[in-house]
């Protein structure tokens, strides 16, 4: 039993494991709310989980001509689908993660790192993120409004401060975040 | 960024207007629905704001007046000075009005129009400074429309693309009959968009059975030859135990063949049927050739009676299925072809007669699908085109010498007429004959990988065939790798691609060449044109020859992956148009894949040896590319004619130039890129002037980084609140008609 557990997923067993993981998921009453753990540039945040179409483990990527920058990384196919892919710690202005950003994987020119994928106004924006946790439930009158200094940095992309596990988390603001990858690609 | 350099100032002033007067016409609404919501009153304040200074910069007088006007009432609206009575919103709504019809005069005639219309424009600029009236009722006048406008016979033919559409239902002609069943439903663009893409890679996929196929069949000449061996063996040792493997490989090997029978069969019937639904879905996006035509019967009888001309016109093959993308295309094309048809090729009824012909001459607009190519012909019987005053007009204009062209031959004369500008019209008329059209429908014609031939015999008429593809949903592509990723290159718009040994490539003033048919042809960096630097790169092997009529290059990539059926994707439009990119594809593992848009590399490799900021693949790879050397300057303007006209003074003086729209995009950028510098307005939306100076010059990164402003505020106090937010230097809009501007920008960051 122990190694079974200790088995290495397949991809396609990952997969189906993290789609599971990004359904949306409804929130339970007014008073609870789902988010999204996410690890980058070192620091943990949070999706709101109803921000979030889907999660996807790894997907091709491709760089676009005079158009990828630090932010836009380029497109990437989801099942016939192609997303525009943003590398979050750029998005949010945090030095930190460029170094994560800029790692690609053998044979490929893009790093392949799992993609949180919010939808905001119809339109579909793949967050490039380090690592995902998992999703977890809190009453909505524990997420606090970020302090004045926060709010200003992130480019604006902090909506609120919430306590998980003991850690601090910024919860994401899936609209500004799209302005800002708007941005990126103009 | 879209590229802006082919309009002019006031068509982007005409553009600007169109789109903020969408947003008032809108907005005015809104507030007439909810007088006290001023949050509404800020963008429309905007917009009156943007189209005046718009419209200073193209030197529309009246539409400052009537914009400033506007923008006041607005003002005091915001400040509680008055209220958005009914009346009011009737003002400011014909104000808009006369703002959208003053732009859409031609520019020679709008000083003209402004001045006929004085007396209405004098009227509302009165009444939006007057107190507003409670009502409706109001002493503008209603703005007449647009329908007087479209209704002018000499409008209507300085505006060539003018050609209204109809439904196919109210076409006149329009026979259900001619199609089996004509029954249509509507289906979301979208979805059919994305039918297509499911329904190509399920194409795709069927298509992929053939190496499952080949490594079965080879898994089966194995356990054929497993058997043979084990035959062999029980032939010399005669082992009874061997005889038993002997009959099992033997059951292993009939099963074996049993399976792949059933597998065979069912790929086939796999790739049967999606291949069938591919082009049942292909079919969805075909429309009748009618639709693309339902506008030209009522033009070709509106400009032959205004050129004293009889000329029926005949539509054949309207029932003929074309992609609705190939329909849109044919449009503009079809358009400038049967206007020189009319203007130059049919004769008057008094020539025609005495040429023996009947006074009406006849006009045939044709389409049929040929050896699966959709064919277009246009064929009048008119004069047809004299071949001799082709051959003296390129001579004339010193294209070809004389001896040259004496020797040129029917086919390749005509050809000149696809070249922009050419013309053997001998006086300019409303109707044809500027030197523009052919070149527009050779464009269109390659841009769709198609072709376009001219038959003309002198006194008898002529014929344009158009041969395009029925579909651009697939591709037969060359995919090559450049900087690590897959490119696609459309095999119809490549010349070929070479494999080159190391002796193959020679240098030639510190730049490297091949020969090709012995000719020598120039090399560049595949990566290095894509904007990615160049690629460490010891030799040169693989190299994609692009060429048109005015020559070739070659461009080196990593390697060739092979020849593959592409199912064409649309880029996301937010990411507006890509330079030298088309579209996308999925390969066969499922990696996306770019399209390269040849013709679009070619222009601008072109443009760029020409103007010497690309340079062919020298032996020291630092010489590649000189553009990335140039400065760089972000222009940050919500007006659009602002940020071209800055964009356009800088790029003359030789600095690389990119847009941002507000302060957010601007940030956004800033971060993203390197800039030698920004040049900012103040007034923009979601974050101002000011506080984009303010937010740049916090960040320690950008400390020392020079930043402009030019505003049209020119007060003292404007003028302190951008130096004292950290920007180096404070110029008005005016500086764009004087050194000024220049003489700043050189001043903060030197030459380009």
């Amino acid at each position: 039993m122990r190694e079974l557990f200790g088995k290495p997923l397949s991809d396609a067993d990952l997969d189906a494991a993290t789609r599971a993981l990004a359904a949306p998921i409804i929130e339970v009453g007014l008073d609870r709310v789902s988010l999204l753990l996410v690890e980058c540039g070192g620091e943990t945040m949070a999706f709101r989980a109803a921000d979030v179409a889907m999660v996807i483990a790894r997907a091709p990527r491709h760089r676009v001509p005079h158009r990828t920058n630090s932010i836009f990384r380029g497109i990437a196919n989801h099942e016939g689908e192609l997303l525009l892919c943003f590398a979050l710690e750029r998005a949010l202005g945090l030095d930190a993660g460029a170094q994560q950003a800029g790692k690609a994987v053998p044979g490929s020119a893009v790093p392949n790192r799992p993609l949180v994928v919010i939808e905001e106004s119809r339109r579909r924006w793949a967050i490039e993120v380090d690592r995902i946790f998992g999703v977890e439930d809190l009453d909505a009158a524990e997420l606090r409004k970020p302090p004045l200094t926060l709010a200003a940095a992130h480019n604006g992309c902090t909506d609120a401060l919430a306590r998980l596990s003991g850690r601090e988390v910024i919860v994401l603001d899936a609209k500004a975040l799209g302005c800002v990858a708007q941005g990126a690609i103009r | 960024m879209s590229d802006l350099s082919g309009f002019s100032l006031f068509e982007l002033f005409r553009a600007e207007v169109e789109t903020h007067c969408a947003a008032l016409n809108e907005g005015l609404i809104q507030l007439e629905q909810a007088p006290t919501d001023l949050g509404v009153i800020v963008p429309l304040m905007r917009a009156a704001h943007s189209m005046k200074g718009a419209a200073r910069i193209v030197g529309v007088d009246a539409a400052v007046s009537v914009a400033h006007h506007m923008e006041d009432a607005l003002v005091r609206m915001q400040k509680g000075a008055e209220t958005a009575t009914r009346g009011r919103i009737d003002q400011l709504l014909a104000g808009t009005d006369l703002l959208e019809r003053l732009s859409r005069q031609d520019e020679a005639e709008i000083a003209g129009w402004a001045d006929r219309h004085r007396a209405e424009i004098d009227r509302l600029v009165v009444a939006l400074g007057a107190a507003p009236p409670a009502s409706g009722d109001t002493t503008v006048t209603a703005a007449p429309g647009l329908v007087e406008v479209a209704a002018k016979p000499s409008e209507l033919l300085t505006e060539p693309a003018a050609i209204p559409r109809v439904e196919a239902a109210s076409s006149g002609g329009a026979s259900a009959a001619e199609i089996p069943d004509a029954r249509t439903v509507r289906v979301n663009a979208e979805n059919l968009d994305r039918m297509m893409q499911l329904a190509g890679e399920s194409m795709v996929e069927g298509r992929r059975s053939p190496a499952l196929r080949r490594a079965l069949a080879s898994l089966r000449s194995d356990t054929r030859r497993l058997r043979s061996a084990v035959e062999e063996a029980v032939r010399r040792a005669g082992v009874e135990s061997l005889r038993e493997v002997d009959e099992s490989v033997a059951e292993v090997e009939a099963a074996l063949v049993a399976r792949i029978a059933e597998l065979e069969a069912f790929f086939r019937r796999t790739e049967e049927v999606s291949t069938a639904l591919y082009y049942e879905v292909v079919g969805s996006r075909m429309r009748p050739f009618r639709e693309g035509v339902a506008g030209f019967p009522r033009m070709v009888r509106d400009l032959a009676r205004k050129l004293g001309k009889d000329v029926h016109l005949d539509i054949v093959g309207g029932h003929v299925p074309v992609d609705r993308d190939i329909l849109a295309r044919l449009e503009a094309p079809l358009n400038h072809i049967i206007r020189n048809a009319l203007d130059h090729g049919v004769e008057r009824p008094d020539d025609r007669r005495a040429a023996g012909k009947p006074s009406q001459a006849r006009l045939v607009v044709e389409a049929r699908h040929q050896a699966g190519q959709l064919l277009v012909l246009v064929s009048d019987d008119g004069r047809g085109i004299p071949v001799e005053r082709i051959r003296e007009r390129v001579i004339e204009r010193g294209m070809q010498t004389r001896e040259v062209a004496n020797t040129l031959g029917e086919r390749e004369l005509f050809d000149f007429l696809f070249l922009p500008g050419f013309s053997t019209a001998s006086s300019v008329t409303e109707v044809s004959g500027r030197g523009v059209g052919l070149d527009v429908v050779q464009q269109m014609v390659t841009s769709t990988a198609g072709t376009v031939r001219l038959e003309s015999r002198l006194g008898i008429g002529t014929t344009f065939s158009l041969t395009l593809p029925v579909t651009l949903s697939v591709l037969r592509a060359a995919l090559v790798e450049i900087g690590g990723e897959p490119y696609a290159f459309p095999l119809a718009r490549i010349e070929r691609v070479l494999r080159l040994e190391g002796d193959d490539v020679t240098t030639v003033q510190g730049r490297l060449q091949c020969q090709v048919d012995g000719e020598s042809v120039g090399l560049l960096d595949g990566a290095a044109v894509l904007g990615f630097g160049e690629a460490s790169r010891s030799e040169v092997t693989s190299v994609v020859l692009l060429g048109d009529e005015h020559g070739s290059v070659g461009l080196v990539v990593n390697r060739f992956l092979g020849e593959q059926d592409l199912v064409v994707r649309s880029l996301d439009r937010r990411l507006g148009k890509v330079p030298h990119i088309s579209s996308a594809a999925i390969l066969d593992d499922g990696a996306p894949a770019l399209i390269v848009d040849v013709e679009d590399m070619l222009a601008t490799l072109r443009k760029g040896l020409t103007e010497g900021t690309l340079r062919g693949l020298g032996a020291a790879s630092h010489e590649i590319h000189l553009a990335a050397a140039l400065k760089r300057v972000l222009v940050v303007d919500d007006s659009i004619t602002v940020r071209e006209v800055e964009r356009q003074l800088l790029t003359r003086m030789g600095y690389q130039v990119a847009v941002a729209v507000d302060g957010i995009d601007a940030w956004n950028q800033l971060r993203a890129g390197a800039f030698d510098l920004m040049v900012t307005d103040i007034d923009m939306p979601r974050m101002n002037g000011i506080e984009l100076v303010k937010l740049v010059r916090a960040d320690q990164r950008f400390a020392h980084f020079p930043i402009a402003v030019v505003s049209y505020k020119d007060r003292e106090e404007d003028r302190r609140a951008g130096l004292d937010a950290g920007a180096n230097a404070y110029l008005t809009k005016g500086s764009f008609h004087d050194q000024t501007f220049a003489a700043t920008i050189t001043n903060l960051i030197g030459a380009p």
